[in-house]
């Protein structure tokens, strides 16, 4: 079995316009989510971003505002799973609640040697 | 997060995000004034949208704490972030000294209490703000309600630009008209409370309105109308017409399940399988009902209540106490002498005097035809006619009843009614 980090990214601003009861049926599902995971043994943490944050570019040590610089997505949080292999790590991350709003999840084994 | 306990966490939270939508509005909203409607939705946004990120790993002990918390400490950052609004707060709080005393002020916005208050107030603000009950209804739902532009479209059978633009107006109207909610004063609000009244009745009527839309939000507005109904009982303010606007309510919303069949078409109330009335809910219904039974007042809705009461009651149509149903009726069109209730009452007639009997009446009353054209005088004679086997007569009111109606329930039991006619005209000639 390996880590792996399911990045979830979301277009913010479509997320921010949800009414109260789709909101906490969002909320609801990831919590469910979570719990189901956890009952199998295979989730091994994770944290939601707030939105607002700082980006530094290397080379010429620009701070900017906001980690999304060109695109509409944004980083909004990760989990982190346990599965045998990147195939099971997806089939995981296909049932996550965001998977039906706007934005990606990017699936990364954590890197161990 | 609580592992050991057995109730999923969608069950831990059932409706409270827009149960708390419409606390925190109405809170937020006496803290930063009507007038700035905008900035308040942006923090309540903000608020649920924390939630979703901390709630998954980290959920609170007490969720509405956890909510209310956030809510302070946005609407803290916004005042730090935009002088603007700290300005106006300062002036609109003349006496603060410092800072901080916003925030105890702030504080006091969301005392329980205060928010009752408060929420009750945004209800009279919203009725008065425009003069249209459509937009009323909107303003309401979407402030406290909390129901996001979408759903009021899906539920008011509207488009979504067409609900979010008649939402603008009527925050414009107040931002214009200078209604504040400090400007409504609970105590002088009882003369007030008749166009609540009105505004929750009208709400709850689109939600049992049996058409379209889906059938859960339906049912959503009419819990959402006995919500707001139960703000102003418990925002001191007693008063015997609300106890029974909510047990008329509730004698409705109890038959709620046999009024429409498997295929959305509407079920006579001759026809319901009484069975299927919710017990339950009568009983609430005869609560309010007996509650209702003080003061001077008696309004259309305790005879409304009275009559449905009577409904409820019956252990099938024919054993209805038909004569008691004519006498609420006959008090009913006295205190409001509308179309309508002049044609429900003589539907009422019909099943003391027959059908012969009480075509005569309608037929004395033209005028129940006007001001404009309603197709309930039309269906109401179509049926006298059919019931006294006049088919090709009914036809023609059936046909007109037809062109009138706009509910699709009403249409689709027009038109059958209209095509067993026909039929039945055709037998007959032959």
């Amino acid at each position: 079995m390996k880590n792996f980090m399911l990045l979830l990214r979301e277009e913010i601003e479509e997320t921010q316009k949800l009414p109260p009861q789709e909101f906490q049926e969002l909320v609801a599902a990831h919590m469910n989510w979570v719990q189901e995971l956890t009952e199998k043994g295979i989730f091994k943490g994770g944290e939601g971003l707030e939105y607002e944050g700082k980006t530094i570019k290397n080379a010429t040590r620009v701070v900017s505002d906001g980690p999304f610089i060109e695109t509409k997505e944004c980083v909004g949080g990760y989990y982190i799973i346990q599965a045998a292999d990147i195939d099971a790590a997806v089939e995981i991350a296909k049932n996550c609640p965001c998977i039906k709003y706007p934005g990606s999840i990017e699936v990364r084994a954590v890197s161990v040697y | 997060m609580e592992k050991d306990e057995n109730i999923s966490p969608q069950e831990k939270i059932g409706h409270l995000f827009r149960e708390l939508s419409g606390k925190m509005t109405a809170a937020l909203s006496h803290f930063f004034g009507l007038q700035h409607l905008e900035f308040v939705e942006d923090v309540v946004q903000e608020t649920f949208y924390a939630a979703l990120k901390t709630w998954p790993t980290h959920f609170p002990a007490n969720p509405q704490a956890w909510l209310f918390k956030v809510a302070k400490n946005k609407a803290i950052n916004l005042i730090k972030r935009n002088h603007h609004i700290r300005d106006h707060l300062i002036k609109k709080y003349w006496n603060l000294h410092h800072e901080n005393d916003l925030f105890s002020i702030m504080d006091g916005a969301f005392d329980e209490g205060i928010i009752h208050d408060n929420q009750f107030r945004l209800l009279i603000a919203g009725s008065h703000a425009t003069v249209n009950s459509r937009n009323q209804i909107i303003f309401i739902l979407k402030t406290l309600g909390g129901f996001g532009t979408s759903e009021i479209a899906n539920a008011l059978i509207m488009n979504t630009e067409a609900v979010a633009k008649n939402y603008q107006r009527t925050v414009k109207a107040l931002k214009e008209k200078g209604i504040g909610l400090e400007d409504v004063s609970v105590r002088e609000t009882r003369a007030k409370l008749d166009l609540v009244h009105k505004v929750i009745y009208l709400l709850f009527n689109e939600g049992y309105k049996a058409s379209s839309g889906p059938h859960l939000l339906k049912e959503e507005l009419c819990f959402e109308a006995i919500r707001l109904a139960k703000i102003l009982l418990q925002a001191h303010c007693f008063n015997p017409a609300t106890n029974a606007l909510l047990s008329l309510m509730y004698f409705n919303l109890a038959r709620f399940q046999g009024r429409v069949g498997q295929m959305g078409e509407l079920i006579l109330l001759k026809d319901q399988d009484r069975k299927l009335w919710d017990k339950q809910l009568i009983g609430i219904g005869f609560q309010y009902f007996s509650e209702s039974m003080t003061g001077e007042n008696l309004t259309s809705f305790h005879i409304e209540a009275a009559i449905a009461s009577l409904h409820c009651i019956s252990s099938d149509y024919k054993s209805t106490d038909w004569s008691k149903l004519l006498f609420y009726h006959d008090k009913l069109v006295a205190l409001n002498p509308s179309p309508v209730t002049h044609l429900n009452r003589i539907v009422v007639l019909k099943m003391i005097k027959g059908p012969g009997f009480a075509l005569k009446q309608l037929l004395e009353n033209e005028h129940l035809q006007t001001p404009k054209k309603n197709y309930l005088y039309f269906a109401v004679k179509g049926q006298l006619l059919e019931e006294q086997h006049m088919f090709s007569d009914a036809v023609a009111d059936y046909e007109a009843a037809l062109s009138l109606a706009e509910n699709q329930s009403e249409k689709r039991f027009l038109s059958q009614r209209l095509e067993q006619c026909k039929i039945n005209a055709q037998a007959g000639n032959k």
